[in-house]
């Protein structure tokens, strides 16, 4: 297919050029142009995506998934000659396609061009309007990168460059101390996660010689993997690169520059920190899946636990709508990963799509709602805004819906999809008697599962519902017709987004089936630790098409696969019962508990026990202080130390040694002066004197000359006679 | 055309050296220095010559090559200079010096632009800026070892004195202080070569290595790697030598700064490479951990010390011992990616380093302080030049796209394979190599902290009312800027075709002589 | 019998005398004499030298007749020396040409 390569080319040239463009000539073009160019370049991608997208379903259909992924390769970076590789030596940079990059991409460029036709009205008047776009741009080219990647090294690039975007629209408003200060901790703990991945692609650089993961997968899936690393190592390495995705997808650990990073202008908090960027570490997840053994999946499960805890809980408690919606993102991505731990790989893919539009909905909603109050994000100013901005109330409503799961919508489908996984997986760990533990990677999503209709319905009831609580502010509030037209398409996304005919579930399906062969590598891996628990839980629909498989191997297949079949179909039945009412639960709690307001909390936070709870979720279990204290004060000691070190020590060190240096040529000097002159001085003073001495004969008279003369001669005669007499 | 091809090298190390004398000769300022801006243009468009396919192939041996043990040395020329000693006057090109040549080619030309304005004694100035390339040019070309050791030599006393008249209020402490610090180190080299020569009878750096087979006893033959180690790591510099560096960047003018570490800390890697590993390569393997360890500790102390500076330039120094330990690592991990990351970084380091001093002064000249403090909301008033630093700064961060990443991955990627392969991984535990990689991977957390929050502190942010009215960079500093810049981006996204061709196959012929 | 010794024993009072008016005499003219006397000692030294031993050679004689030639062109030197020496100082006392003194 010769126009597959020429439209990627093209999905990633296009934003790319626009962001050049307008960082050249962005001030040149002035406020509504540029706008306009970000946004129809921006619809141009999605139609490209489009035109992807139907590629790769006629050629799916024509061929069938088994065709496999279109890939690529550019040499990179020289590392060497290795075996085992087909060009020897090199990183390589690749195009990577298949059915979940392009129902990605697709998805990326239809919130984004969404965000971009927002943005034409949140951004209006902003001195740097330009600029916004340029970055937006930049994103977009990135995100594409980031999305068509088949190599560990091209996901790393492209994590780093998303998270440059990131920064700079977080720090948009850099006349903001907060804000600059929200995409340093944004950008320094991607890094640190990002310190783990380059470890883990180390290690696998050193054993394996490359980065490509479909080489990758085949080395691991031939079993020629397990020849040159341990399971530990792997294991290890595993957790590693998990540790990227953490970073970019705030899980646990690393998940407090979320909320800070709520500082950036609304449309970017939709675009970046909700829908897309943050999912790319799930998305990361997804693709080195077939790498992770079993115990660094069940490291995945426990981040993902606790995330989901942490996220569902803060949020319930935040002051400021968007960090609420922060919390909330967090505690989703926290599903995300807590599925793929669990092995729910589609379940996984399947929310980060669908949550994708409900979750850009509720935070465009939420960028109307504080564009119209000047800016300011405080649910105390809220309150009664439902009349003044209907449309965005109500699709804000079905966001919630959808988000909470509510039946029909898109979030029903994906949330189900995970519950039924990890119940499949609890209930095989409680049939092999694991630790009681495993059994949370159900009831921790269940929980979540009532808690996020509880705080969305918070939220719109302190939003829309009840009296205005600050009147200035109110008065003026009302909604712009751009602003509302992406909120409509995006609520009617999110209502279609899950149904089976929507080339959503299809595809995600599709790309098991298309690299079934390295999804099924990991357990040969170590046939001793051979786990059921490694596996990826089929989907529902999966199970219909089985049948189309015939002979020897669809039957052998077909018994391996029929107890799982039976545990997924099990699992469905237990999240329904367990969960099939929790949205209408939560949401009716969330009514009857917010519906005037902050009274009824405020009344109950007179319970201490009730107010240290909230303070301690307000203020998000401490953990920003903690690392406050723990890191930046290591950092400022050990940087205390190295500055002491320097400057105390070794200059120090050296100034002693110049000074030793002076000392000693001084002493020299008088050594010098003393010792050697002074017997050269002797010596000189010596001949002096004498010749002072020798001076006093020399009076030029004559007669003493002749006197003397004659003296000497007689003397000496006499010496001659007495020698010869002696003689 | 054939006449100049033979002779390119030696073009390339001596039309400074007149171009030098001409400047001093010449009454009239202005014309001065025009002809000390032509020489080095003369000489960033002969060494692009090295490019040119056609005339230099660098991935075989051609015709005015000669090889030895694999390496590809190209435009030999060698001349009887003492022959009592057997000294001579030998000079070549290979892929470890030529992407060195031409970045320091670049640089003079961009520094002396950077020090047009000039006021005192700017016939002084220019012609000892056009010495000092003689001096590096000659280094970079020489493999003779005391022709080495003399332009060598030859590069430090210009820089005594442009920082010791040029500088700032405490030069004379500085250029001592880099005087003295330099000059151990010289001896220490000087002392090696000696008892190089001593046991060899030859000073020819591509012959020495055989010839030094068996030669010394062992502890002889580490205390003389020693000695050449401990002079180059005072050049490059790393912990513990690295103090001079912050005292004579704060003080050095700013081409100076330019020059100082775009170029001739490049000398010190340059030098490991030529000298200290090939000739000692027993030494280096077994005393691998000694070199790594420095490296390692080079990064995060570098890191650390920057986060704690509030003079802008002397973080900025800082943040170049950080780099310089980077190169250290990779030199002395031995494997293709590291090595050539090595070769890489000191290119990316030598654009993104001059770029960040030139930054510094720029700032410099419209505030007359370096204090971060006392800065902030740049931003609003020079958005261009915010634009570019921006660009710079995270070059220098090692952001993907831009020049510093490709030399940190690599090193790093070299760093952890010379656990399955190279000459290390045979002597060490895998754990103890993947410990000094996941210190030095620590690094790029460090570096992305205090480069980010000086960018914060100076750029953004509200400024203060003396910064309001700062006037935009003039087109003189654009032009510095500008070639640097673009020169990030290109070597950031391909570093195949920019360095890595032309060091590829001198790198694998070390390596292969390594092992 | 006169011998040899008589003719030593008188050169010897001779030349004692001359020393001895070399020694003690300030007048330039005198210390000249003095001089003399003592050439003249010499003289007779040779001449009787030449008799007692040399046989019929005349070598003695010869050199006796050189010293007297030379004592001559001396004598004319010295009186040259003598009188510039009167010119400068307005006497021939030799105590005050002490001008070389060290």
């Amino acid at each position: 297919m010769p126009t597959l390569p020429i439209l990627i080319i093209l999905l990633l040239a296009l934003p790319l050029c626009a962001s050049i463009v307008l960082l050249i000539f962005g001030r040149r073009f002035g406020e509504p142009f540029s706008g306009y160019l970000g946004t129809g370049v921006s619809v141009v991608t999605y139609g490209i995506t489009t035109a992807i997208l139907v590629t790769w379903i006629y050629k799916s259909a024509m061929w069938g998934y088994e065709t496999g992924p279109y890939i690529d390769f550019i040499r990179w970076l020289p590392i060497g000659i290795y075996a085992g590789q087909r060009d020897p030596g090199f990183l390589e940079l690749t195009i990577y396609v298949d059915s979940l990059a392009v129902v990605m991409v697709s998805m990326v460029a239809f919130v984004s061009a969404l965000v971009h036709l927002f943005s034409l009205g949140y951004m209006k008047n902003d001195p740097r309007y330009a600029q916004f776009f340029c970055y937006l741009s930049l994103f977009s080219f990135c995100m594409m990168g980031l999305l068509i990647s088949g190599s560990l090294l091209q996901l790393l690039i492209f994590f780093e460059l998303v998270g440059l975007c990131s920064y700079l629209l977080i720090g948009f408003w850099r006349e903001k101390k907060a804000a600059s200060a929200a995409a340093i901790k944004a950008f320094v703990m991607n890094r640190i996660g990002d310190v783990g991945f380059i470890v883990g692609l180390g290690i696998i650089v050193a054993y394996f010689g490359t980065a490509t993961l479909p080489d990758l997968w085949l080395i691991l899936g031939s079993g020629a993997g397990e020849k040159v690393m341990s399971y530990g190592l792997l294991t290890t390495v595993g957790v590693l690169l998990s540790f990227g995705a953490f970073g970019k997808s705030a899980q646990f650990p690393l998940h407090t520059w979320l909320p800070d990073a709520m500082a950036g202008p609304t449309p970017v908090s939709a675009l970046i920190h909700a829908a897309t960027m943050v999912a790319a570490g799930v998305f990361l997840l997804a693709r080195i899946y077939p790498i992770l053994t079993p115990d660094a999946r069940l490291f995945v499960l426990m981040i993902g636990a606790t995330t989901i805890l942490i996220g569902s809980l803060c949020a319930l408690a935040q002051r400021d709508l968007k960090k609420a919606l922060a919390f909330s993102t967090i505690s989703q991505l926290g599903y995300m990963v807590l599925a793929i731990g669990v092995g729910s790989w589609t379940g996984a893919m399947f929310h980060l799509l669908t949550h994708a539009f409900f979750k850009a909905l509720l935070f465009l909603g939420a960028g109307n709602v504080i564009h119209t109050m000047h800016h300011d994000g405080r649910l105390e100013h809220f309150g009664g805004l439902f009349r003044r901005m209907p449309v965005t109330a109500i699709t804000f409503a079905i966001g919630i819906l959808a988000m909470s799961g509510a039946p029909f919508l898109s979030g029903f489908f994906s949330k189900e999809m995970i519950l039924a996984h990890a119940a499949a997986y609890a209930g095989l760990a409680g049939e092999q008697h694991r630790t009681l533990l495993l059994q949370l990677a159900l009831w921790i999503p269940v929980m979540a599962a009532y808690l996020t209709p509880l705080y969305l319905t918070r939220l719109w009831m302190l939003t829309f519902a009840g009296k205005p609580r600050k009147r200035k502010l109110y008065k003026h509030a009302g909604e712009a017709g751009i602003m509302s037209f992406p909120l409509v398409l995006l609520a009617g996304m999110s209502i279609v987004a899950g149904y089976s005919w929507f080339p959503i579930q299809s595809l995600v399906d599709g790309t098991i089936r298309e690299t079934r062969g390295y999804f099924h590598a990991m357990p040969q891996l170590d046939p001793a630790r051979a786990d059921p628990l490694a596996s990826v839980w089929p989907t529902l629909s999966t199970f219909t098409e089985t049948t189309v498989e015939t002979g020897e191997v669809a039957e052998a297949r077909e018994v391996a696969r029929s107890p799982v079949e039976r545990r997924v179909e099990q699992g469905y039945e237990t999240a329904h019962a367990l969960t099939g009412w929790a949205w209408l639960v939560g949401i009716v709690c969330g009514v009857a508990v917010w519906s005037r307001g902050f009274a009824v909390t405020d009344r109950l936070a007179r319970f201490a026990p009730f107010a240290v709870i909230r303070h301690c979720l307000t203020h998000r279990f401490y953990f920003d202080d903690l690392y406050d204290l723990v890191f930046f004060g290591a950092a400022q000691i050990a940087t205390a130390v190295a500055v002491a070190i320097d400057r105390f020590v070794i200059d120090p060190f050296i100034d002693a040694v110049a000074k030793m240096t002076g000392v000693i040529g001084r002493v020299c000097a008088k050594m010098d002066d003393a010792a050697v002159d002074g017997v050269v001085r002797g010596i000189t003073a010596t001949v002096w004197q004498g010749g002072g001495a020798m001076r006093l004969t020399q009076n030029g008279r004559i007669r003493v000359y002749v006197a003397s003369a004659s003296a000497i001669i007689v003397l000496v005669l006499v010496a001659v006679v007495i020698v010869g007499l002696v003689r | 055309m054939e006449l100049i091809r033979q002779n390119l090298l030696s073009i390339l190390i001596f039309l400074p050296l007149a171009g030098s004398i001409a400047v001093a000769l010449i009454r009239n300022h202005r014309a001065g220095r025009a002809v000390a801006l032509g020489t080095s243009t003369a000489v960033l468009v002969l060494s692009m010559l090295l490019v040119i396919p056609a005339l230099f192939d660098w991935t075989h041996a051609g015709p005015y090559a000669y090889e030895q043990q694999g390496g590809v040395v190209q435009l030999v020329q060698r001349i009887a200079w003492i022959p009592s000693i057997n000294a001579e006057y030998l000079i070549g090109v290979d892929g470890l010096s030529m992407p060195l040549v031409i970045l320091s080619a670049l640089v003079f030309v961009l520094a002396i632009v950077a020090g047009w304005k000039t006021d005192k004694l700017p016939r002084a100035f220019f012609s000892l800026i056009l010495l000092l390339q003689c001096g590096v040019m000659g280094s970079f070309l020489a493999l003779d070892f005391l022709l080495f050791f003399v332009f060598f030599e030859v590069s430090l006393l210009p820089m005594y004195f442009l920082i010791g008249i040029w500088g700032g209020p405490r030069r004379e402490y500085a250029a001592i202080k880099f005087f003295i610090y330099t000059f151990v180190g010289s001896i220490a080299i000087l002392i090696g070569l000696i008892a190089i020569y001593l046991a060899t009878n030859s000073l020819d750096l591509i012959a020495l290595p055989e010839q030094l087979v068996g030669k010394f006893s062992p502890v002889a033959r580490a205390c003389i790697f020693f000695l050449l180690l401990g002079g180059f790591l005072v050049k490059l510099p790393s912990f513990p030598f690295h103090t001079w560096l912050p005292d004579a960047h704060v003080e050095a003018p700013t081409p100076i700064s330019m020059i100082l570490a775009a170029v001739l800390l490049k000398l010190g890697g340059y030098g490991l490479l030529r000298i200290a590993i090939p000739l000692f390569s027993d030494c280096a393997i077994q005393f691998w951990w000694v070199m790594a360890g420095i490296g390692v500790f080079t990064i995060l102390f570098g890191a650390f010390c920057a986060l704690g500076q509030t003079d802008f330039k002397r973080l900025i120094a800082y943040s170049s011992v950080s780099h310089m330990g980077l190169v250290l690592l990779g030199v002395s991990m031995m494997t293709t990616a590291s090595i050539s990351g090595a070769i890489f970084m000191m290119v990316a380091h030598g654009i993104t380093s001059a770029a960040l001093f030139f930054i510094v002064g720029v700032i410099y000249d419209r505030v007359h302080h370096r204090d971060i403090a006392r800065m902030g909301g740049i931003a609003t008033s020079m958005p261009m030049y915010t634009r570019l630093s921006a660009l710079i700064i995270f070059a220098s961060l090692g952001l993907p796209g831009l020049c510093g990443f490709v030399g940190e991955i690599l090193v790093l990627m070299g760093t952890f394979a010379a656990s399955s392969y190279g000459p290390i991984h045979a002597v060490a535990p895998r754990w103890a190599i993947w410990m000094f990689g996941v210190f030095a991977t620590f690094g790029i957390v460090l570096t992305a902290g205090y480069m980010l929050w000086m960018l914060q502190r100076v750029y953004l942010g509200k400024p203060a009312s003396d910064l309001k009215q700062l006037p935009e960079i003039d087109t003189r500093e654009s032009l510095v800027l500008w070639p640097l810049c673009v020169l990030a981006i290109v070597l950031g996204v391909l570093p195949w075709a920019t360095v890595l061709v032309f060091s590829g196959s001198t790198v694998d012929a070390l390596l292969k002589a390594l092992s | 019998m006169i011998g040899l010794t008589h003719y030593l024993i008188l050169a010897a009072i001779l030349f004692a005398c001359g020393l001895l008016t070399v020694l003690t005499r300030r007048h330039a003219i005198g210390i000249l004499m003095g001089v003399e006397l003592m050439l003249n000692a010499a003289n007779i030294n040779l001449v009787a030298f030449n008799h007692y031993s040399a046989g019929d050679r005349l070598d003695g004689q010869i050199f006796a007749l050189f010293v007297i030639v030379i004592a001559a062109a001396e004598a004319a030197v010295a009186l040259a020396i003598f009188l510039n020496f009167y010119n400068n100082f307005g006497s021939v006392d030799v105590d005050r040409a002490n001008e070389l003194k060290g």
